[in-house]
């Protein structure tokens, strides 16, 4: 199953780890495959409030959408299904995001509280999106 | 089944009469050979009931409940064959699809505990399942063996051999298995998630996924269901960490 999904993927191009935006606000995960298999693609193409787009480490849009795929479910028979793949989206720039600048700080201030508000609102959107990024 | 009454005399007969006027004597007469000869208890020409049904009104009350109230499509000469075997393919099905969706639930509720619970849990609900998946593949069996030799199962191979109705029975009970088992099982191989209440004051879409689903996320193999928790300081989100993208009860709580 991973390798069904990393191949649908372009994983020499995005950069994990990878930030996406969600109806809950924003989440961090450790790869491209992760990041697939955490959604489903009834939310990626159903929920409007789900935002299901992101950056990768290097600030690259990403985008969740949803890929025809053929799986073999026993004895040689497939069926069709409906995977999730994370494509770069050339169209989402962080730099423009409107959004972007508050999702990430509540994001760092749920996961790392220790860091001073005060200092993260000094920062650009592209160091507070490494500080969300970092472990 | 109730059969005469004199009330019931005269309506036969006025309805036979009236539709022999409109269609004319010899197709009403097919028809109604097709339609009255069960079981002798009504004759067909006279267009009355002869005799009461000596089990009176224990069978319903209902005149066409041997065709599933289809008396022009549905025939049944002997009494036996139309909800018989109708029937024995729908509670086959039925039971079957049940039957099924149990012994997964249960191999899923073993890896669920196993994951997040108790080995001990996973144990006993495996065990179960095991137990009640090899009960399913003997009685499978036994279908096709009685369907094979058109005999009752025995462990001395002597078993009653079947009349035609009860054969006929038998292959539409193992027919309606398949299809009831097979839909389950298909059920199971897809994982397909099922929209439940439309959607929440957020937007999101409420689902279930009673077989579990084949993200390849470790929780979203278990049966599970989804829903956001609408954040009143966000409207059109989800409260941090409750959002639909959670695999409940796994992830974000019930």
């Amino acid at each position: 199953m991973k390798e069904a999904f990393s191949m649908l993927t372009h994983g020499d191009r995005i950069t994990p780890p990878i930030l996406i935006f969600q109806d809950d606000g924003a989440h961090v995960y450790e790869s491209i495959i992760v990041a697939e298999q955490s959604h489903e693609s009834i939310d990626v193409h159903q929920s409007p409030s789900f935002f299901g787009y992101g950056y990768d480490s290097f600030a690259q849009g990403v985008r969740l959408s949803v890929k025809e795929i053929k799986r073999e479910i026993a004895f040689g028979f497939k069926v069709h299904d409906t995977g999730v793949i994370l494509k770069l989206a050339p169209e989402v720039l962080l730099d423009n995001d409107p959004n972007a600048r508050d999702s990430i700080l509540k994001y760092i201030g749920h996961m790392h509280p220790a860091i001073e508000a005060k200092y993260l609102a000094k920062l650009p959107i592209r160091e507070l999106l490494k500080t969300a990024l970092r472990k | 089944m109730v059969h005469s009454s004199r009330l019931w005399t005269h309506l036969w007969s006025d309805f036979y009469n009236a539709i022999e006027t409109v269609h004319g004597k010899e197709e009403v007469n097919i028809h109604m050979e097709a339609n009255w000869t069960q079981e002798g208890v009504c004759a067909r020409r006279a267009a009355i009931w002869p005799n009461r049904d000596p089990i009176e009104y224990a069978g319903g009350i209902n005149l066409y409940a041997y065709v599933g109230n289809n008396g022009i499509n549905n025939v049944d000469p002997m009494g036996l064959s139309f909800w018989s075997a109708t029937g024995s393919f729908v509670k086959s099905a039925v039971f079957s699809l049940a039957y099924t969706a149990a012994v997964g639930v249960l191999v899923t509720a073993a890896g669920a505990a196993a994951t997040v619970v108790t080995p001990v849990l996973a144990i006993a609900a495996a065990v179960t399942a095991v137990a009640a998946t090899a009960y399913g593949a003997f009685k499978l069996g036994e279908g096709l063996y009685t369907l094979a030799t058109g005999q009752e199962y025995s462990f001395d191979g002597e078993g009653r051999l079947l009349t035609e109705d009860e054969y006929e029975n038998e292959a539409a009970g193992l027919a309606g298995s398949l299809v009831g088992g097979g839909a389950a099982a298909k059920g199971y191989c897809r994982g397909p998630e099922f929209t439940i209440f439309g959607k929440n004051s957020s937007g999101q879409v409420q689902r279930v996924a009673p077989f579990g689903n084949r993200t390849g996320n470790p929780y979203g193999e278990f049966p599970h269901y989804h829903r956001g928790v609408p954040d009143p300081a966000s409207p059109g989100n989800s409260m941090r960490g409750q959002g639909v993208g959670q695999h409940r009860p796994y992830e974000g709580g019930f």
